[in-house]
């Protein structure tokens, strides 16, 4: 996989070059996410899109963007780089690009799985998705264990992902972008 | 059994659980960011029906978008739905998942669930 530019210069050139929906760093919580699913639907429904394509923007935007609500660290109290969020259209399809701080000791746990979800065809993805909802609990922080699964079959297309040096011994920055077509098949 | 009436919110369905007409509904959209807190009073009300012999009830979907966390609930409601149904009490179950039509990630969702319980299960699209 060819390297992503580092996080902040990569939103940076996504400001001036690409035609962005929305750009967000900083604070994530359940009303934040609720204020940007609100504006992003809004403005993609005076767009014109597709309301299929809609749909799945927001089913994978939800995943991405509670994956880093449920997800945010300190490091030793001191506030470490901020996550953020950004949407953007493209000819063919949307880019969704999250990007947030993650300890190192979960580095391997979270490539093993999206390498292991990005090996796996559409029929493959449902078998995996079906046994581990059944297996699944609830975590303390209220996530299933499902979301890469579930952005990679809403998807369709591979989820591509980094991670990059902070200011921090602890943390590395962690970031996912996922990709929705414009033409469902 | 009381009647249970969640309001739905931008993030969490509405709940409307009726023993009078024996009808259980869902609906809207369901991205709480606390899943097991939202639905402790559903699958409370489920076990209160498991309980009491009440008669047919139907259990009607009319749900736009869940995410993940939720997904996992609603397959425990289902489950739960399947043990009321195949019990020894004289309470059966009937499942109606309505969807919008073109949209087949909401289709096939409802299928998978379909495959999982042993309970009449209709998958409508609208």
């Amino acid at each position: 996989m060819a390297p992503m530019e580092t996080p902040l210069k990569q939103i940076h050139s996504i400001m001036n070059d690409e035609n962005a929906v929305l750009i967000y760093s900083g604070e994530f919580n359940q009303e934040i996410v609720k204020s940007m699913l609100n504006y992003t639907e809004g403005k993609l429904e005076s767009s014109g899109i597709d309301d299929l394509v809609r749909k799945k923007i927001f089913n994978v935007m939800v995943e991405q963007l509670q994956n880093i609500t449920k997800h945010q660290y300190t490091d030793d109290d001191k506030q470490i780089v901020q996550p953020c969020f950004v949407l953007i259209e493209q000819e063919n399809f949307y880019n969704l690009v999250t990007g947030n701080p993650i300890h190192i000791d979960t580095i391997q746990m979270v490539t093993d799985r999206i390498n292991q979800v990005n090996s796996l065809n559409a029929d493959e993805l449902k078998d995996l998705y079906k046994q581990a909802r059944l297996n699944s609990r609830i975590s303390d922080v209220g996530g299933a264990g499902l979301g890469f699964i579930d952005v990679a079959r809403k998807t369709e297309n591979k989820l591509d992902f980094g991670f990059y040096d902070i200011d921090s011994a602890n943390y590395k920055y962690f970031t996912l972008k996922t990709q929705i077509n414009k033409i469902i098949a | 059994m009381e009647h249970l009436i969640i309001v739905k919110t931008d993030d969490t369905p509405e709940i409307d659980f009726n023993p009078g007409s024996k009808e259980m509904k869902i609906s809207g959209r369901s991205l709480p960011e606390d899943v097991t807190t939202f639905y402790a009073p559903v699958l409370s009300w489920l076990d209160e029906l498991e309980e009491t012999p009440s008669g047919e009830f139907k259990f009607i979907v009319n749900l736009e978008y869940f995410n993940t966390a939720s997904s996992k609930l609603i397959l425990d409601i289902l489950m739960r739905l399947e043990d009321i149904h195949t019990d020894d009490s004289s309470n059966t179950i009937e499942i109606i998942w309505n969807y919008d039509k073109r949209d087949t990630d909401m289709e096939e969702a409802a299928e998978e669930y379909s495959e999982l319980v042993e309970v009449p299960f209709s998958i409508v699209g609208i």
